[in-house]
């Protein structure tokens, strides 16, 4: 246990910093759309990463995964390098990204989808969907870091204040700076993420185990299970595994709050960067953090529930060291949330209240955008204090709904015959198909709701897109941008 | 370029293919940290090579 002064100063110290940067930011912004919610297009290679990175990894890998790993083994390194394999997606399209966002002024990934259908139905359609699942997500992103606060003060600071403050401080720097504050604070919040970790595995294994080598034949004495799958009680069987692999592979190119970063590096070079950087603290962060589930199996063996063996790893180490992973963990929710709440504010803003009103100002629509940050903050607390069964529900299938976005994303950019009609119902119909399995919990043939909402969505895509007229610049969009990348 | 664009496309395939088929198939017998651990580790390597590659290409 931590006393909680401790707790809170060191929790301050970290805000105040993010803050400060913030504002920094904040100070460099111009005026506009753009300069806002995409840094005006001009982050360099490093920070792009490092925000990218950040946006990416949330809480979820230093409690979820570890917790993953503690239950049921090697599957969760697979797990979550098919994840990062699934960059090659996002390698395939990042450049046409990168150049159609400049090219065709693009703020948001739904503005591709109404440019290129000349539909602007089609963005209002992936904007909504991405609120629907992305608010409950958020939330969800609260509650563990504010937990690991609670118990990690023997409950001298309540949950609630954990997420009231987490909330009031991401909403602040955020409305505050912008895509700057977000990416800035991103950057430093990246660094301590994967550099305290680093330090927890290295205590752990050389202190507590005895060094790698003694590590690794323990895990083969005492839990070969782990060591293969499907892992301990067929934790990661067939269909979970594709299931859950599947909505993550194509992760990359379906959340707004990742896409969003191919239109703010500087130039060529920095995209470049962008993902070469990523792709290392990637790599990295997952064997970090795998070893340390395996290792908290070894040290701690029979914990009743997984999601604690981060919480009771940190009760073996000493407290300065479990003060700073736990703001380490603090930085990865932080950093998740506020480049989610960016991106909505911003589709809300250029996608549903510009795309309905289009001669509404510039500065309307970035007053709109600011007012949502403020507005989804509140909500996101309130439903991370009482959540309800329907948002957690929506929360655990925000990765399969967002999945349907795909055949309109790839159709768009290689599919001259692609039609408005095929990307809208696809979405939709999808959508449809997972909520319809989730919520009847119906599990056809054993495989999860997403394989068969893409699957749905792919058909109806290819079907209704044969049976409808292309628009008209469709062939001239898709040969512009294939002379940009293979 | 259809044709570099569907080698490229052909080789990810396989790679993914590999990640689900090798640790559930020929490894699943196997408890041993260089099992299914490491052949998913460098599996990942080569498919981050594999894109270094393909970036490094990159014009603007």
């Amino acid at each position: 246990m931590v006393s909680a002064g401790w707790i809170y100063l060191t929790i301050g110290v970290f805000f105040t910093a993010s803050f400060l940067i913030a504002h920094y930011g904040r100070m460099r912004t111009g005026k506009g759309l753009e300069e806002y919610f995409i840094a005006g297009r001009r982050l360099g290679g490093t920070v792009s990463a490092l925000t990218y990175s950040a946006t990416t990894y949330s809480a979820f890998m230093m409690v979820g995964l570890v917790g993953f790993t503690y239950v049921g083994g090697v599957g969760a390194l697979g797990f979550e390098l098919i994840y990062l394999m699934g960059l090659m997606v996002a390698v395939m399209v990042g450049l046409r990204f990168y150049a159609a966002g400049r090219l065709r002024s693009y703020v948001t990934p739904a503005q591709f989808l109404g440019d290129r259908y000349e539909n602007r139905f089609a963005a209002v359609v992936m904007a909504a969907a991405c609120l629907v699942f992305l608010v409950p997500y958020m939330s969800v992103q609260l509650v563990g870091p504010a937990y690991l606060i609670s118990t990690l003060s023997g409950g001298q600071i309540p949950f609630i204040a954990g997420v009231l403050f987490m909330g009031f401080v991401i909403a602040a720097y955020t409305w505050w700076g912008g895509m700057r504050a977000v990416a800035w604070t991103d950057a430093l919040q990246a660094s301590m993420m994967i550099t305290l970790a680093l330090i927890l595995l290295f205590f752990v294994i050389q202190i507590g185990l005895g060094g790698f080598g003694s590590f690794f034949s323990a895990l083969e004495t005492e839990h070969p299970e782990l060591l293969v799958v499907p892992g301990p009680g067929k934790f990661f069987n067939f269909p979970k595994f594709l299931g859950l692999t599947l909505p993550w592979f194509f992760f990359s190119i379906t959340n707004p709050q990742v896409v969003q970063r191919f239109f703010v590096p500087n130039s060529v070079w920095s995209l470049k960067n962008m993902f070469r950087g990523f792709l290392v603290f990637g790599f990295t962060y997952t064997i970090i953090v795998t070893m340390l589930g395996l290792a908290a199996k070894i040290l701690l063996p029979d914990l009743a529930n997984p999601d604690l063996a981060m919480p009771s790893l940190l009760t073996l180490v000493p407290a300065p060291l479990a003060l700073l992973v736990m703001v380490g963990i603090l930085a990865a929710a932080v950093s998740t949330v506020d480049s989610i709440l960016l991106s909505l504010s911003s589709m809300t803003a250029v996608d549903l209240y510009k795309g309905l009103r289009p001669k509404a100002s510039e500065l309307g629509g970035l007053r709109v955008g600011r007012a949502t940050i403020l507005i989804m903050a509140a909500v996101i607390v309130a439903f991370s204090i009482r959540p309800a069964g329907l948002l957690v529900e929506l929360s655990v299938m925000s990765s399969a709904g967002l999945l349907q976005f795909v055949p309109a994303v790839l159709g768009g950019f290689f599919w001259k015959r692609a039609t408005a009609a095929g990307a809208v119902s696809s979405i939709l119909a999808g959508i449809a198909v997972v909520g319809f399995l989730y919520f009847t919990r119906t599990f056809p043939l054993g495989h999860w709701p997403g394989v068969w909402g893409i699957l749905c969505s792919s058909i109806v895509f290819l079907a209704v897109s044969f049976l409808t007229k292309p628009p008209k610049g469709a062939e001239k969009f898709v040969e512009i941008l294939s002379r940009k990348q293979v | 370029m259809p044709g570099a664009r569907l080698l490229w496309l052909g080789w990810f395939v396989a790679l993914l293919a590999l990640a689900y088929v090798v640790p559930y198939t020929v490894l699943a017998d196997f408890p041993r940290i260089y099992g299914a651990y490491l052949f998913w580790a460098v599996l990942a390597l080569v498919a981050i090579v594999s894109m270094f590659s393909l970036i490094s290409r990159w014009e603007d």
